[in-house]
């Protein structure tokens, strides 16, 4: 039975019947995990999906929930059930998720199958402590954390990769997870490794990544490209980053924002405007019926509390410097280096 | 804002206190959220807990916390209210 580790937490899977292993190509930045000692029962169960699972689960007495694209997930008395027009996956408390999966011809939308599998897997691991947060981290050269949140559009992944370029180490680029702190932390934020996806003008922004794109493809959704941070960062994946309680200035949390204006800048940003911005990144925080709501408005509370909190106004110059523009302005915010490891 | 009968709290709304005084409400019907100043917070913890009989005890409250005259306390939270009753996060008792 294949298997990954994320963070001590072992996700094992089954596939019957299908060509590929839409698991495996998720999980594939992930480290492989030893087969679950005493475990016979995978987490997720993934089998070939017949016509009938494009009927309209509504028809069959489901109730709405909340959409992703072209995602419908429903609500039932035995848990929920995520719908692509084409895929069913089903969530029920204290069972195995449970993916009947259609063959790529049949998917309204490619590539949607395995978004329905990622959102199952962020909300399977909530109540396993694992809490998903749309958003980038790294560590900076300062040895400090920073956590990139912003919405479509915002700039989180040009903001993201002109730290990268500046020397920063890196979690993700737009999706972490964040776990109950430990002793002394305020905050413990971990990598949900995966490939980033880049779209034309963020690699016309950034060349020197060209070369490590791959080609388009339904998994790298629509005309964005696959890029693996292992081979363009080689050396500078974390799994993990520790906000220490009491430390001010050792966490930023940035939230950038295109603006009308020559150069970019930095300004303070409200705490409780941070945490709304940390809230709008956290979807599963809003859906009735899933655990651990009250310990992800702590993790967030804690983090906000504990991180100094900035806007990023990104002016025309990124359009021509995106490198140093953002980074000589997020430098500012630190003092010199710290050499090491957490 | 008619003193006499305070709004209590939409039990649909979430509210989170930062470390620096201000607060946040998330209404999980609408899935909007609300920024609170600390005056707001004050408001919001005296109808949550129902520790304030009027407008003119939340003013009383506001008014030695924050080194106001109550009159203009209780313009504010005046204030305060119609923007909470405005957006449902809070229900006539």
């Amino acid at each position: 039975m294949p298997a990954g580790s994320l963070h001590g937490t072992t996700v094992a899977w089954s596939v019957e019947g299908l060509a590929t292993d839409p698991m495996a190509e998720m999980l594939a930045l992930v480290p492989p995990a030893e087969r679950p000692k005493g475990r016979s029962a995978p987490d997720f169960i993934l089998r070939a999906a017949t016509p009938a699972a494009a009927a309209d689960p509504g028809a069959e007495g489901w109730e709405p929930s909340f959409f992703h694209g072209i995602v419908q997930a429903y609500r039932g008395a035995d848990g929920f059930l995520l719908w692509d027009r084409a895929s069913r996956v089903a969530l029920r408390p204290g069972a195995p998720v449970e993916a009947w999966i259609a063959p790529p011809e049949r998917e309204i939308v490619c590539g949607s199958a395995g978004a329905m599998l990622q959102i199952a897997l962020t909300l399977a691991l909530r109540s396993r402590g694992l809490y998903h947060l749309h958003a980038a981290a790294l560590r900076h050269p300062s040895g400090a954390a920073v956590l990139v949140v912003g919405g479509s559009g915002a700039g989180k992944t040009t903001t993201t990769l002109a730290l990268l370029e500046a020397g920063a180490d890196y979690l993700g680029d737009d999706a972490l997870f964040l776990e109950a702190p430990g002793p002394g932390e305020a905050a413990r934020i971990l990598a949900f490794p995966r490939e980033f996806h880049l779209g034309p003008a963020t690699l016309a922004a950034f060349p020197r990544l060209e070369a490590y794109a791959g080609p388009p493809s339904p998994a790298a959704r629509g005309d964005k490209r696959p890029v693996d941070p292992r081979r363009a960062y080689p050396g500078r994946d974390r799994a993990l980053l520790s906000v220490v309680a009491g430390l001010a200035g050792r966490a930023l949390a940035v939230f950038p924002g295109v603006v009308d204006a020559p150069t970019t800048e930095v300004a303070p940003l409200p705490r409780a405007e941070a945490f709304g911005h940390l809230l709008a990144s956290s979807a599963a925080l809003v859906i009735d019926g899933l655990p651990g709501r009250h310990e992800n408005l702590t993790l967030l509370q804690g983090l906000v509390g504990a991180a100094r909190c900035v806007e990023l106004r990104l002016g025309r110059d990124v359009l021509t410097d995106p490198i140093s523009s953002v980074s000589a302005r997020i430098d500012a915010l630190f003092g010199p280096p710290v050499p090491g490891p957490d | 804002m008619n003193s006499e009968r305070l709004p209590v709290p939409n039990p649909d709304v979430l509210f989170t206190e930062i470390d620096d005084g201000s607060g946040v409400l998330l209404h999980l019907e609408t899935k909007f959220y609300y920024t609170l100043n600390p005056t707001a917070v004050t408001v919001w913890k005296a109808l949550r807990d129902g520790s304030a009989p009027s407008i003119a005890a939340i003013a009383a409250r506001v008014a030695a916390e924050f080194r106001v005259e109550p009159e203009v306390a209780a313009r504010d939270i005046d204030a305060v209210l119609a923007d909470l009753v405005a957006d449902g996060l809070v229900k006539p008792a």
